[in-house]
């Protein structure tokens, strides 16, 4: 397996797991906000649907994916009108690791918020901030690290994410062989040698993203 | 008919729990009393703007913030009231120096003769500016929260039992800062606490609420003292109540006996055989270990030491002088009039320390 | 925290342009070999092109083709494959072509002892598990086909280990976790400890074709025209040939 073929793997995984969590980032944040500080009637269901792309089989998830996106789908007519082709093309990919991730980010961010006193954002209120800037000056501070550690877990997912991605975008070299993709065709076709390697780079940019992580997470100073 | 410079008219349901007060006063600083639950933080977040929108109608210190009437509610945001919570709340992400600059503005001067100079330097907080919060104690939290508050330049000062969550030693200092703090000011102070001596010294008005109903309102230590609040007071803190009858009367005093028999002077000519309820701090009563010569207190009573209670430096010694009397002495008082229970004393009340409430 | 925001988007805009021409072809793994030398003679008399080859199962790439997967080109290992194709749609008329043949051949893990001589010998107690491919791949018709044709298949049912494609199930004999499997003759090449056992005599053998077809799917046209010429070259035949492929059946010999 060449050093172009491997660099051009672990580029694209690279490529597809940091616009997942770019795109997953916003909302991921507002919705854990939501779950922080709401309740309202359904507020169960609504955290178990967010839930769901993490519980469910990926390869579920990317049946979903595929029913949403193709152009066979229910939605296909649009799809076809807008002239967009989503499905097996490396957006395909990051749409599903974007799906998967969402929910590990989401719910560190409630877990995160939730642990911000609420007297903090009233106090900044009354000291003249309007709702978002006491959320961006205080609450966002306070809670960094759980979001920040939620975005590392969506993004090592994202690496990893198999199942969805090879429905959906499948295994085109190039297009959407991300690292673990690619470890199974080689596992398949025998090529051990190869499927190590990628094993390898899979293994060392988990390791590092978990160490970042962990790190982020150890407090220095207590924060309350 | 001029309005009032503070209305405060508030319903409002949570729950079991429901406020429902309507409030006015002029004078600048008042003090709202009542023991926890009783409303009073829930008046407090009303004034701040924090709870749902109700049919509330408020106005401090001459600014209107709401009026369902008219249509008018203020967001928080927009109410520039100084707010001191119960437990400080500092940003723990910030320094002291950056909580200040929160409110004042990032370019604010925190030396020179502006407003919150002036605080920093009447709070004694100077030498905290480079810390963090976590590092410092309660006190000085409490005098970083009220400064931060000022640096806010706001209409009005709410504070919210500024001193409940400090040990006791710490809170007589506290308090110095803060009534030399209000003092110094012009704007309106809301002074919420549970504590009946500090709602004597802080306000030039009380207000009293019980449950969510307002109980009396007037100068303190009437209000205090009234028949209405009384028994508040007393779960609160005050001591020594006392039922008696005019026994006796002359032109400038009156005699009253207890219903066992304890007789008392009183600074007043009342007539014979009318009912007074007698309130009496137990700083008031002075104890005598030999029977005390020629002293200027009227009363002076023979009683013996039931219990002694000993608390960081002070010492409450139960008597029985016929009523039960609770006396308030340093503890190195009791040492030196070697007291123990049993011991016979003689307990020293002038008269004026007496006070009729009803 | 901005800095993280603005660090993902700047990786996002680093995406890989676009190849100039990129043509996609969806092939029978089994023709990786021959493939890849066309492909690379393809891209070196048309500048700027750039042929992607996607391998796998033809089954299991129709399913992709049909769910939307843009291929231009599409070299299946049965006729089946390109006959779901065209009831999709998505083949472009007259663009069917034949392009080679194959035999099955039986291997066996270097552990197992027992001489494979014959179908009957694939009955033996020694041969605990079989691989092959599922039945909608072509291998794994093909095998079961043949080994209905010797009566066999339903008492060996119970022993067989399916496997994703012909290579596949190679990699499963090779590793030992097979004792017996069947594949293509042009396979056994990439074995590395596997041995042919017995190659099925002509008379037994079904009938193995790969078919390729132009798919309206496809980004580019005219480049994927020009590739299915190439396919039906003498030079693409030679290479075909070279790496045991026979010429596809009903043909005449060249």
């Amino acid at each position: 397996m060449s050093g172009a073929e491997i660099a051009e793997i672990t580029g694209l995984t690279l490529r597809v797991g940091a616009v997942a969590t770019a795109a997953i980032l916003l909302p991921g944040i507002a919705t854990g906000l939501l779950l922080a500080r709401r309740s309202f009637r359904g507020k169960a269901l609504v955290q178990a649907v967010i839930a769901l792309p993490m519980v469910l089989p990926p390869v579920a998830v990317g049946l979903a994916l595929l029913l949403l996106l193709g152009r066979r789908g229910p939605l296909g007519p649009l799809w076809s009108a807008l002239g967009v082709e989503l499905v097996f093309t490396w957006w395909a990919a990051a749409i599903a690791a974007a799906a998967v991730g969402f929910p590990l980010l989401a719910r560190a961010c409630e877990q995160a918020f939730a642990a911000v006193d609420p007297g903090y954002e009233r106090l900044a209120r009354t000291l003249g901030l309007s709702p978002l800037q006491a959320f961006l000056r205080v609450t966002l501070p306070l809670a960094r690290r759980g979001v920040i550690y939620g975005a590392l877990l969506a993004f090592t997912r994202a690496l990893g994410e198999f199942g969805a991605t090879a429905l959906v975008a499948g295994i085109l070299p190039g297009r959407t062989e991300t690292l673990a993709l690619g470890i199974y065709a080689r596992v398949q076709l025998g090529e051990d040698g190869g499927a190590l390697a990628l094993c390898a780079i899979s293994f060392a940019i988990a390791l590092a993203a978990m160490l970042i992580a962990e790190s982020w997470l150890r407090p220095q100073g207590r924060s309350r | 008919m001029s309005e009032a410079a503070t209305q405060i008219r508030v319903a409002i349901s949570r729950g079991a729990f429901s406020l429902d007060v309507n409030l006015s006063w002029d004078a600048r600083v008042a003090v709202i009393f009542g023991p926890s639950g009783s409303g009073k933080s829930t008046l407090l977040e009303a004034v701040l703007g924090l709870l749902p929108a109700g049919a509330a109608r408020i106005r401090v210190g001459g600014s209107w913030l709401d009026d369902a009437e008219r249509g008018l509610r203020l967001r928080p945001e927009a109410r520039r009231l100084g707010w001191v919570p119960q437990h400080a709340l500092l940003f723990p992400h910030l320094g002291v120096e950056g909580n200040l600059r929160f409110a004042a503005g990032r370019g604010a001067d925190l030396s020179g003769d502006g407003t919150l100079a002036r605080a920093i330097e009447a709070l004694e907080i100077g030498d905290l500016l480079g810390r963090r919060a976590h590092e410092l104690s309660g006190g000085e939290r409490q005098r970083v929260a009220i400064a931060r508050a000022l640096a806010s330049r706001p209409r009005a000062l709410l504070l919210d039992e500024p001193l409940a969550s400090l040990d006791l030693p710490l809170r007589a200092r506290v308090l110095r800062h803060l009534l030399r703090m209000r003092d110094e000011l012009e704007i309106p102070i809301l002074w919420i606490t549970h504590d009946p001596d500090e709602a004597q010294v802080a306000g030039e008005i009380a207000v009293v609420i019980e449950r969510g109903r307002l109980v009396a309102t007037g100068p303190p230590r009437e209000v205090l003292w009234s028949r209405a609040v009384l028994p508040l007071s007393e779960a609160l803190g005050l001591e020594n109540s006392i039922d008696a009858r005019v026994v006796s009367t002359s032109a400038l005093e009156c005699s009253v006996e207890t219903p066992r028999g304890l007789r008392l002077v009183l600074p007043v000519a009342l007539p014979i055989g009318e009912r007074v309820c007698l309130s009496l701090r137990a700083h008031d009563v002075l104890l005598s270990a030999d029977p005390p010569g020629r002293v200027s207190a009227r009363n002076v009573l023979a009683a013996r030491v039931d219990k002694i209670e000993l608390a960081q430096g002070d010492a409450s010694v139960t008597l029985d002088a016929g009523e039960r009397l609770v006396a308030r002495l340093t503890a190195g008082a009791v040492e030196r009039l070697g007291l123990r229970p049993g011991s016979q004393v003689h307990a020293l009340i002038k008269a004026q320390a007496l006070r009729r409430i009803a | 925290m901005r800095r993280l925001c603005i660090s993902l988007a700047l990786a996002a805009i680093a995406a890989k342009p676009a190849a100039a021409e990129e043509l996609l072809v969806a092939a029978a793994v089994s023709l990786r070999g021959p493939l890849e030398a066309i492909a690379e003679r393809f891209e070196a008399a048309h500048a700027g092109a750039q042929v992607q080859l996607a391998f796998g199962a033809s089954s299991a790439l129709s399913a992709q083709a049909r769910a939307g997967a843009p291929f231009d080109v599409f070299l299946a290992a049965d006729e089946e494959s390109i006959d779901a194709l065209a009831a999709a749609g998505l083949v472009r008329a007259g663009s069917r072509k034949t392009i080679a043949g194959n035999r099955l051949v039986v291997v066996a893990s270097a552990d197992l002892k027992a001489p494979i001589e014959s179908a009957a010998d694939l009955a033996r107690p020694e041969v605990r598990r079989i691989a092959l491919a599922e039945r909608a791949v072509p291998v794994g018709h093909y095998a079961r086909e043949w080994l209905a044709g010797r009566g066999i298949l339903e008492a060996l049912a119970p022993r067989f280990v399916a496997t994703e494609h012909a290579r596949a199930t190679l990699a499963a004999v090779d590793a030992g976790n097979a004792d017996a499997g069947i594949v293509y003759a042009t396979d056994v090449k990439a074995a590395r400890s596997a041995r042919v056992a017995f190659t099925p005599p002509e008379a037994e053998q079904p009938r193995i074709v790969y078919v390729a077809a132009l798919l309206t799917s496809g980004r580019a046209p005219a480049l994927a025209g020009a590739f299915l010429a190439e396919l039906g070259d003498p030079a693409a035949r030679r290479d075909f040939e070279a790496a045991g492929f026979p010429p596809p059946p009903g043909d005449p010999a060249p």
